[in-house]
């Protein structure tokens, strides 16, 4: 009986139904969020209409969304890395301790970037060779790395960078937007684009839905890995160094808690974290609605420990109601 | 036979799978103190026939009679209870305990105050261990770090620790070495002895003549005999396990066979393969026979570079290529379709078109971008072409019926025209009709001059649609029937390991 009760159900209320299923897209529901709280905002903080505010939430995003972007590839691969805040303060500190030996800025920034490259081959072995989870790799590296940058920098704040170094983030711009913004666009674009039309990234999906199927329908799985985990690292260096030009000191704490912040708000913008799911819209939308909390209890002069909790529930509930769809579906 | 005599009475058994009936009026006497053994082709219906007596399947009819009393077996537990222990041909141990608490489980000794008792424990497994010989297995050892076949006869003592007076043992030696099957006979003699009623699954025929006073034949899910084992002979056990009367029409023997594509050179795999050489011709569909176990799916493993041979050569075309992984095997223009789908096989949260992509990306691609509108209508093409029924093809794949599903992965290779398909259990789980489909577009492959590895262990299908049929026997090449020389009962002697002269009858 029930299959044309529910035929003729489904055609009665198609208005509700449409509505559901705008809701299952995760990069509406979080866009809808961001509008919501960015129309909230305006009504009620005159200073987050301004130039400098657009700059400021933007500052804020670009770090997270550099690593983020190729982080989410990997992620609809399978492959999660934990080990990206640590890479940022190894990378930033290598750049940072050359930049004092005297070496040209261009050597420092190059070795920086080798340093991360370096890290991200490391995971990969450890990944593909040795078969460790990728989940328990990146920790293994991620307390690694927080050690030894820690050591080489004997726990004090690098500075008195040369001024050149400190211009690349603070002078710099093209027509006036500020170089961590030109940057995160352009590595979100292109990530973008890589996921989307580039037949050896586009891989991922196969990979990160079932690897064993991908594996066997002659997919180099083991070229994807290597590739993306060096990809992150070398974004992940990208940050630091861009950090530490920005602040024009790489303090000890450089990258710390990033990992754990980038990974919330890639579940937030829909990815999974069994792989298959996810899109770059999605990381950077969930990125840009954390920006957003930040920066509305900063101008309210609201306790800033109040925004983890706020991430914290939002996270759980957007992949709650992910589950609750899927049960449903099914 | 009068009914004192019986400890067990199976009496029309009937148990039903959407779309197959695994047993159909199936009836088993089981004689007090007696060996017996049950045999039958892959897929007779033994494994469900015991699932069935251990409670782990309910029967959609017949009787259990035990002891003279009809009973109902309501599950594992309860089958235990009632005094029948089974030791399943997949192992059931739990890795990272002891041996002691593998062989107790929940029924662990306690002390006073209702503590686990392992002193008493370990001093009874102990005592269990060395009555059966097992002096160099130390009882608190970790079941890991035993072998498969000592994993193998702890689960056994298992059953024998539970004091059951019918064990059933579902091919419990094809993981045994000769020495560890000897032991396997001696405690199953043992335990005779002392009155417990045994019935014996077994692929390995000399073994029930070695062992077994009884012997059931069953097929298709149906009774078809029981013999005294000292009245009858091996020849007539296989006679018995096939004599079909169905057989179909593949289009075995209707391609143009010539040159060689692919050739083996003694090719070995740990311990599973030995020595395995053959060669596959453009236009051949070449018929892999075995049992489970026989190493079948390995031989097609270790050419698509899943496995790693041990030893062996291949040659493509009379040049030698190595094979590294599945990449490397595209590369080369072979296919691989496994007999698990749904795991290994499709993108299940993925889209038909999609699926049809996976093993495509490269040929989709145009200075490194995915050429979508191309792959699209290479979907569409074959779902035409296929018969593939599905309304939209940004259907997901999983909700497909399996042999949809199986056309889709077929399409996925068959649209890089491979030069080479190996294809394990083509139609496992798959209707009638689209069985017929699905061999009718292999013999297509091969007639276009691709040479088709099939594996298959439904009988009539191998028959029908094998232009020559290698038998394997426990990781070796047992024989080689050519077209003209395919038989059912052949193809049973060669893979249970009877040598046969292919000039005469077999019996």
């Amino acid at each position: 009986m029930s299959k044309d009760t529910l035929e003729s159900a489904r055609q009665k209320h198609g208005i509700q139904t449409v509505v559901r299923r705008i809701f299952e897209i995760r990069e509406i529901v979080i866009l809808l969020l961001v509008l919501l709280l960015g129309v909230f905002m305006a009504f009620r903080s005159p200073q987050f209409l301004t130039q400098a505010n657009a700059k400021t939430i933007g500052n804020y995003m670009a770090n997270d969304m550099i690593i983020g972007a190729f982080l989410t590839i990997s992620l609809i691969a399978g492959n999660t890395d934990f080990s990206v805040g640590s890479n940022m303060g190894c990378s930033g500190f290598v750049c940072g301790l050359l930049l004092n030996a005297g070496y040209s800025i261009p050597v420092c920034i190059l070795c920086g970037l080798l340093v991360g490259i370096a890290i991200g081959a490391l995971n990969a072995f450890i990944v593909v060779n040795l078969k460790v989870l990728p989940m328990i790799a990146t920790m293994g590296t991620w307390m690694a790395f927080k050690g030894a940058g820690l050591m080489i920098i004997n726990s004090q704040t690098l500075s008195n960078f040369p001024v050149a170094f400190k211009n690349i983030v603070q002078e710099w711009n093209l027509f006036g937007v500020s170089t961590l913004i030109v940057v995160m666009l352009v590595v979100s674009v292109i990530a973008m684009i890589l996921l989307k039309y580039v037949s050896f990234f586009h891989q991922a999906y196969f990979i990160g839905s079932n690897p064993e199927s991908a594996r066997l329908s002659g997919i180099n799985v083991t070229r994807f890995v290597y590739s993306l985990y060096m990809i992150i690292g070398g974004c992940s260096a990208l940050a630091g160094i861009l950090a530490t030009s920005r602040y024009g000191s790489a303090p000890a704490s450089l990258g710390q808690g990033v990992e754990f912040r980038v990974i919330s708000a890639l579940l937030i913008g829909g990815v999974s974290l069994n792989g298959g799911e996810g899109s770059i819209l999605g990381t950077f939308l969930g990125i840009l609605l954390m920006a957003l909390i930040s920066n509305a209890l900063t101008l309210f002069g609201i306790d800033t420990n109040l925004q983890n909790v706020l991430i914290g529930s939002i996270m759980v509930i957007s992949v709650a109601i992910d589950e609750a769809n899927r049960r449903r579906q099914k | 036979m009068d009914n004192e005599d019986n400890v067990l009475q199976l009496i029309d058994i009937v148990k039903e799978f959407p779309g197959v009936k695994a047993l159909d009026h199936m009836k088993f006497d089981l004689r007090r103190g007696s060996i017996h053994a049950l045999i039958g082709e892959n897929g007779a219906g033994k494994s469900t026939l015991m699932k069935v007596l251990s409670g782990i399947y309910m029967p959609d009819g017949g009787k259990i009679i035990l002891n003279g009393n009809e009973v109902k077996i309501s599950g594992p537990m309860d089958a235990e209870k009632k005094g029948i222990s089974i030791v399943h041909q997949e192992l059931s141990v739990f890795n990272t305990s002891t041996v002691s608490e593998n062989i107790f489980t929940t029924n662990a000794p306690k002390t006073k105050l209702g503590f686990i008792d392992y002193k008493t424990m370990h001093s009874e497994v102990r005592k269990l261990l060395d009555t059966y010989g097992f002096e160099d297995v130390d009882e608190k050892r970790t079941m890991r770090n035993l072998s498969v076949g000592r994993q193998q006869i702890v689960e056994i003592l298992r059953a024998v620790k539970q004091k059951a007076q019918v064990l059933i043992l579902d091919e419990p030696t094809s993981a045994l070495t000769e020495k560890e099957t000897e032991i396997l006979m001696k405690i199953m003699r043992t335990l005779n002895g002392e009155g417990v009623s045994i019935i014996y699954i077994s692929h390995r025929l000399e073994e029930i003549f070695q062992i077994c006073d009884t012997v059931t034949i069953m097929r298709d899910g149906q009774y078809i005999k029981t013999l005294n084992v000292a009245d009858t002979c091996k020849n007539e056990l296989v006679k018995y396990m096939v004599g079909r009367d169905v057989v179909y029409q593949y289009g075995a023997g209707t391609s143009e066979i010539d040159g060689e594509l692919l050739r083996v050179e003694h090719l070995s795999y740990k311990n599973v393969l030995k020595d395995v050489s053959f060669s596959l011709h453009r236009g051949e569909v070449l018929g892999l026979a075995g049992l489970e176990g026989a190493g079948r799916t390995e031989v097609v493993e270790c050419i698509f570079g899943v496995h790693k041979p041990t030893h062996g050569k291949l040659f493509l075309k009379g040049h030698e290529i190595t094979i590294h992984s599945p990449a490397d095997a595209r590369r080369h223009g072979i296919a691989y379709m496994t007999k698990d789908r749904k795991n290994k096989g499709l993108f299940l949260r993925m889209s038909v078109a999609d699926n049809m992509l996976a093993a495509n990306v490269d040929r989709f691609t145009q200075h490194g971008f995915m050429q979508f509108r191309a792959a699209r209508s290479n979907a569409l093409d074959y779902r035409e072409k296929f018969q593939i029924k599905t309304p939209d093809i940004d259907k997901k794949v999983s909700q497909l019926s399996g042999g949809n599903q199986q056309k889709v992965l077929l399409s996925m290779w068959i649209s890089r025209e491979p030069q080479i398909l190996m294809i394990d259990e083509p139609t496992r789980g798959i209707d009638v009709g689209t069985k017929e489909s699905i061999h009718n577009l292999i013999r297509d492959f091969a007639k276009r001059g691709m040479g088709v590895i099939m594996i298959s262990s439904d009988m009539p299908e191998l028959m029908g649609a094998s232009d020559r049929i290698l038998a394997l026997y426990e990781g070796r090449i047992s024989g080689q029937l050519k077209l003209e020389e395919i038989t059912d009962e052949r193809i049973m002697a060669l893979t249970s390991g009877i040598q046969i002269d292919t000039k005469e009858s077999v019996s």
